[in-house]
């Protein structure tokens, strides 16, 4: 028996898919590629990333007051046409795909190193893969409860082991503060942006809006708190291990947790602790972000629905999760969709509010009247 | 209240809807009542026969059916006899004696008057329950639910009594919830009982309590319980609906009807919550939940629900805030240790041993050292056995049960030890989580979590630490797709409800619960004044 669902998408959920989201993304490396582009000062470049992040979001915001209660994919074919629309919209989401299974599949990668050197990969990302498809199969509100329940443990989790690991960090290490060029600066931004990625799911939501203005003021909220929590992440890993001695881990927030034992109290390292709380929130990010794709999917193929869009993409994501190890160079394409992937999505609102504002496409056009 | 006279028009266009007339034959209606229920045995047929005008009973063989003035029929063991004997057959009798002597003196108009046994009984039966019908089918129905029949010689009506004698089990404290302060009083299994006892705490005029009957068979009683002001009423609409769209022969427990309104029947969790305690169900109508009571059954359905609710316990509120936080935090942790404790075991101690202090690895390896089976079936073993004996004690005598509890516990426990079939460290994490599984105050929950214990215990022994994290994920997840009459199941966890949220993990101190939780949705959420309940505010 069924009844009508009262919980949909409030505002606060809002907060929570994204604040969850952006942690669950890709946490754990981002102080290495933050490192890699501005050395010792690499805490500058989420906040430099942030820019096209939010830039991008008061887009999406603009179009969402533009097109009340539309879809990305319905103002994108209302700007843009229908055929440019749907090529552009299923490149984004091709790429999207791509670049979060290649991240899966790192993160698979990281979990046979840390707490299964013995079972063979396709084992456990196959469970986790099936995982994520059961909760993304029961749509957006199931993802929002699921994030929700873990948000406040997994915050208290990583806010404690973030705290612990304060004390180990050497100041001269982050020194020189300003030893860059504003073109070093730029780079950051555009090498650590994808961070923010999760953000762009905003263009897919839109539907469940329900109350614009706060959402508006709750996703900025947990932007500006992912950007605090990357910038104290980077401070303390650049911190511990200094710009170059982070270059050796590829997990360096994992690394500096590690350094901080607890012997005999509980666990022999905090770090598996932090990991296994991150491994919930990346459960989470990834199946918001598979619901993403497939709802996308289905809007733009109004006649495949959005269980049949799960099992399109869910093939060739199966495929490339479970493909074996050194047959495809993760890395190479990872930093590839990285750098080029992240800037295509960012700009693509962008893009779209210009076009619509110069064509004068949606609510906010204006009215000619006749004299 | 005499019997009416019912209009020849009313009852003949109702003969046309199958329905029997009752006819003025008092023999001829028994025997249709007893040819409907089959002539049978427990159905017991008295017959008033008329006094002689000497004033002396007849026999009815002597003077024929035409004789009988009244007859009273009762399903045995059904009715309260003794009263039935007091009062309706002995005043009918003794009406009947008074009629035939006074009719020896009295005047032709007076004795056209009507004075029957029957008109008198009725006078004298005022002062209980009863219903007249003027067809057969709906005093059948009476019949069956244990009243008492009386068709009379004047008037095609019957008339049915309430008269229950069946045996009442009294008032005690359910086995499975007790509590060591608060009220000592479960539900037993009868509805009007019930009913009652949830009126003597609520003494609101707003108390709406709906019957309704269920099972074509059975025709079972179930109320639904709400306050009128505060209850959500699409969700009071929900039950009725759903309640109303159940078609079947029989509910013999509440239980029945708990999966046949459930959202989801292929959960193993329960998305309504049961209860044998009087004040937890009050407490929930206090909430704005609604409560669903039913007939024979000692349990009541409470909806909506959400997991938050399944595990507290209304002693947390007759406590102070500190005391009952701390009941409620053991509560929790007894929860997660009874699901989580033997897969974590079986992650730690096999798969990622790394993760333990060398010294504790290094103990569990030296107790396991002896032990032939690898550590899942070791574990399987012990909480397999575990299950068996806590099955066998709920059907034991409770002496016998203590005994084999020891025997099993201690005896058994050591001498397996000793012979190295299991190891000390996987005994002491059953024995914790077999204790701890008891720790939370709902049976029904606590057998879900069970269930789910075999889930982790699998996930840790084939993928360590990541095997409990994807089957936690999986069941949080699972969860999450729940809804209890359009309420999420891991409210307010999940939607954030912070109002709600901080009588969740500890117990919100009671001068600041001023509003209900939104929960619930309820129409009137005030639940103090403005003062905190201080003198001064």
């Amino acid at each position: 028996m069924t009844f009508p669902e009262k919980t949909t998408l409030r505002p606060s959920m809002y907060f929570v898919l994204m604040i969850t989201g952006l942690l669950g993304f890709d946490m754990l490396a981002s102080p290495l590629i933050s490192a890699k582009a501005l050395g010792n000062a690499g805490y500058f470049a989420p906040l430099a990333a942030a820019v096209p992040a939010v830039a991008a979001m008061c887009a999406i915001f603009a179009l969402q007051k533009r097109f009340p209660g539309q879809s990305w994919v319905q103002y994108s074919i209302k700007t843009i046409g229908r055929i440019p629309a749907t090529i552009i919209l299923l490149l984004l989401m091709i790429t999207w795909r791509f670049y979060t299974t290649l991240l899966s599949r790192d993160i698979m990668s990281l979990v046979s190193t840390h707490m299964l050197i013995k079972t063979p990969t396709w084992v456990f990302s196959l469970m986790g893969f099936l995982g994520i498809i059961y909760l993304a199969y029961h749509g957006i509100e199931s993802i929002s409860r699921f994030m929700s329940f873990v948000f406040v443990p997994a915050s208290i989790v990583v806010f404690l082991v973030a705290l612990s690991a304060m004390p180990y960090i050497d100041i001269r290490q982050l020194l020189p503060v300003f030893n860059f060029s504003f073109w070093d600066l730029v780079k950051g931004a555009f090498g650590v942006s994808y961070i923010y990625l999760p953000i762009m799911l905003l263009l897919v939501m839109t539907p469940f809006t329900r109350d614009l203005r706060s959402a508006r003021r709750f996703t900025s909220g947990a932007l500006a708190l992912g950007v605090l929590g990357f910038i104290s992440e980077s401070l303390s890993a650049i911190g511990i291990f200094g710009a170059t001695g982070l270059m050796r881990y590829t997990w360096p927030t994992l690394e500096f947790v590690h350094i901080v034992n607890v012997r005999y109290l509980a666990l022999e390292q905090l770090g598996v602790l932090l990991l296994t709380v991150w491994l919930v929130l990346t459960f989470g990010a990834a199946a918001f972000s598979y619901w993403g794709a497939s709802y996308s999917l289905s809007q733009l193929f109004p006649k495949i629905s959005y269980k049949t869009a799960m099992l399109i993409l869910g093939l060739p994501t199966g495929l490339i999760l479970l493909l074996p190890r050194n047959i495809i160079d993760t890395r190479y394409y990872l930093q590839f969709l990285q750098k080029w992937g992240t800037m295509g999505i960012y700009i693509f609102p962008l893009t779209i509010w210009l076009i619509a504002v110069i064509r004068g496409c949606g609510k906010g056009k204006k009215r000619h009247t006749k004299d | 209240m005499g019997f009416r006279r019912n209009s020849s028009n009313s009852r003949s266009s109702n003969s046309r809807s199958g329905l029997t007339p009752i006819g003025p034959d008092p023999i001829g209606n028994a025997a249709n009542v007893s040819k409907a229920l089959g002539h049978t045995a427990d159905l017991v047929i008295r017959k008033i026969p008329a006094a002689t005008t000497t004033g002396n009973i007849s026999s009815i063989s002597s003077r024929g059916a035409s004789s009988v003035r009244a007859v009273v029929l009762f399903l045995e063991g059904l009715a309260d006899e003794e009263a039935i004997r007091r009062y309706i057959i002995d005043p009918l009798l003794a009406e009947s004696t008074r009629s035939a002597a006074s009719a020896v003196t009295a005047t032709p108009a007076a004795a056209a008057s009507g004075a029957t046994p029957a008109t008198a009984v009725t006078g004298e039966l005022s002062a209980i329950k009863s219903t007249a019908h003027e067809y057969l089918e709906p005093l059948i129905d009476a019949l069956l639910e244990g009243q008492v029949l009386l068709f009379t010689d004047r008037g095609h009506i019957g008339k049915a009594f309430v008269m229950p004698g069946w045996s009442l089990r009294p008032i005690m404290e359910p086995p499975s919830e007790r509590v060591v302060r608060g009220p000592r009083e479960g539900f037993t299994e009868t509805l009007k009982e019930n009913i009652a006892m949830v009126r003597r705490w609520v003494r609101a005029p707003e108390l709406r309590v709906a019957k309704m009957q269920i099972g074509t068979r059975t025709r079972t009683d179930v109320a639904i319980m709400y306050l009128e002001d505060v209850a959500n009423p699409d969700i009071v609409a929900e039950v009725h609906k759903r309640l109303s769209a159940i078609k079947i022969d029989s509910i013999l427990e509440a239980g029945y009807l708990e999966q046949l309104i459930s959202d989801n029947r292929k959960t193993l969790f329960p998305l309504t919550q049961a209860t044998e305690r009087s004040d937890k169900v009050t407490s929930a109508i206090l909430e704005g939940r609604i409560a669903i009571l039913v007939d024979k059954s000692a349990s009541a359905i409470i909806a909506p629900t959400t997991v938050n609710e399944l595990y507290q316990s209304p002693e947390d509120y007759y406590y102070d805030f500190w005391l009952g936080s701390l009941l409620r935090g053991i509560r929790l942790l007894g929860n997660n240790l009874a699901i989580a404790l033997p897969g974590l075991y079986i992650a730690l101690a096999a798969v990622n041993s790394e993760l333990l202090p060398t010294q504790l690895a290094l103990n569990i390896a030296a107790s396991r050292l002896s032990v032939p089976f690898p550590i899942l079936i070791e574990v399987l073993l012990v909480e397999l056995t575990i299950e068996i004996f806590r099955e066998a004690g709920l059907r034991l005598p409770s002496t016998v049960a203590q005994t084999l509890g020891i025997v099993a516990g201690v005896v058994l426990g050591i001498a397996a030890a000793e012979i190295a079939v299991i190891s000390d460290a996987t005994l002491i994490v059953s024995v914790i989580t077999a204790v701890a599984s008891f720790s939370g105050p709902n049976f029904q929950v606590g057998i879900s979590w069970r269930w789910l214990k075999y889930f982790m215990i699998f996930g840790g022994a084939f993928m360590g630490l990541f095997g409990i994290v994807m089957v936690g994920c999986v069941i949080v997840s699972h969860m999450a797709t729940l809804q209890s009459f359009g309420v999420s199941y891991l409210a307010p966890w999940a939607p954030l409800q912070p109002d709600a949220l901080v009588d969740a993990p500890i117990r919100q101190p009671i001068w600041t619960e001023l509003k209900r939780a939104s929960t619930w949705r309820t129409k009137n959420r005030r639940r103090m004044g403005d003062t905190k309940g201080e003198d001064n505010p």
